[in-house]
């Protein structure tokens, strides 16, 4: 008898434990969790000076004002951020011509010529599809904190990170995350912002 | 002994080295320090007769290890102390301990009950590390996470191989608890 009783009262806590640590079973991984977690509390991302394609220099709150799709990528990526450079060419021809793209690179290897490769690749025109290099390393690297961007390196020279469309609204906050394959969700949820 | 496995799994330059790759952060790092806590938990219900805290001991420390063999706790540990703190306090206290002591309480047929399912849950999960396409942990390659699913079977084999081993040469000892 007190071996069941004591068997169901650790149970009971255990399944407790486990529903805390998975947000009720929402969210096994981290990844799961950021989003979660930004969709419930936007974060404001920190300014960043930024250099594009063109070798103009901007501020990332430059964008304020309007609500803005950003992604990270590498411009020397040979998978998912190709698949996230075919999103926003997508993207660029589902929007309505005032919103803003922003790529992102998080390799500072990549300077305007590589950033002008990638852009090139996508026909991806300033200002309405910029492909950025952020200028500081540590403004870089808090950017990426703030965005839960992990970026390891993958042992060829290459970088491995999660990727996603980011979606930021008009006072520069990032207010949700979503798969490279949602970018019907993205645009819906770029008018809802715009609205 | 328990001392220094747990030093060994926690010392800066060797916690580094372990947790650097998954496969040696699950089956080096953790495996470690839920041996530790087993020796300890070991040592402690050989000394004590209570059959009946054997189940909910082995309940315990399926709960502790599943909780953190989450990706998301995995990925935490390595960049928050407090969840690092968490992770080698409670997989020493409540994987390893109960284990340790569970199994000196428990008879044979919930020790092999155990060890079966332990076994399966393995295979299971190296599965599923070798199945599934994306990446489970942000701080890990692809390749770490195909390595721990090979890894995974591996201790599915050598978990019950080295009971009946021990069994076999130390018959009398019933694996380090309460001879029976």
């Amino acid at each position: 008898m007190r071996a069941a009783v004591a068997a169901i009262t650790v149970a009971a806590l255990g399944a407790g434990t486990l529903w805390w640590g998975t947000d009720g079973l929402r969210a096994l991984t981290s990844e799961t969790v950021r989003r979660l977690d930004i969709a419930a509390a936007p974060r404001l991302l920190p300014d960043a000076a930024l250099y594009d394609q063109t070798g103009a220099r901007l501020h990332l709150a430059d964008y304020r004002g309007a609500p803005v799709v950003l992604e990270f990528v590498y411009t020397t990526c040979p998978d998912i951020c190709l698949s996230l450079g075919t999103a926003f060419e997508q993207l660029d021809e589902a929007l309505p011509d005032a919103a803003r793209l922003l790529s992102i690179s998080f390799d500072p290897a990549d300077d305007t010529e590589r950033l002008g490769w990638f852009a090139e690749r996508y026909d991806a025109k300033a200002p309405r599809w910029r492909v950025a290099g952020v200028a500081d390393t540590d403004t870089r690297a808090a950017l990426l904190a703030r965005a839960g961007v992990v970026v390891i390196p993958d042992g060829y020279g290459g970088f491995v990170h999660n990727a996603g469309l980011y979606l930021v609204d008009a006072e520069g906050r990032l207010t949700a995350v979503f798969d490279l394959e949602d970018v019907a969700a993205v645009a819906a949820a770029l008018g809802d912002h715009a609205d | 002994m328990a001392g220094a496995l747990i030093v060994l799994a926690l010392a800066p330059p060797v916690s580094a080295w372990l947790t650097a790759r998954l496969v040696t952060h699950i089956l080096g790092q953790y495996l470690l320090l839920v041996v530790a806590g087993a020796l300890i938990g070991s040592m402690l219900g050989g000394r004590v007769r209570a059959a009946w805290t054997a189940a909910p001991s082995f309940l315990m420390a399926l709960f502790a290890l599943g909780f953190w063999l989450l990706p998301r706790w995995i990925d935490a540990a390595l960049i928050d102390p407090v969840a690092a703190t968490a992770k080698a306090a409670t997989l020493v206290l409540l994987a390893g301990m109960p284990l340790g002591w569970g199994w000196a309480q428990a008879g044979p047929v919930l020790r092999g009950f155990v060890v079966a399912n332990a076994a399966s849950m393995l295979l299971i999960m190296g599965w599923l590390q070798q199945a599934v396409p994306q990446r489970l942990c942000n701080a890990y390659l692809i390749g770490d996470q195909r390595a721990l699913g090979l890894g995974f079977p591996v201790l599915a084999a050598g978990l019950p191989a080295s009971v009946l081993l021990f069994a076999w040469t130390k018959p009398g000892t019933a694996v380090g608890g309460i001879a029976r």
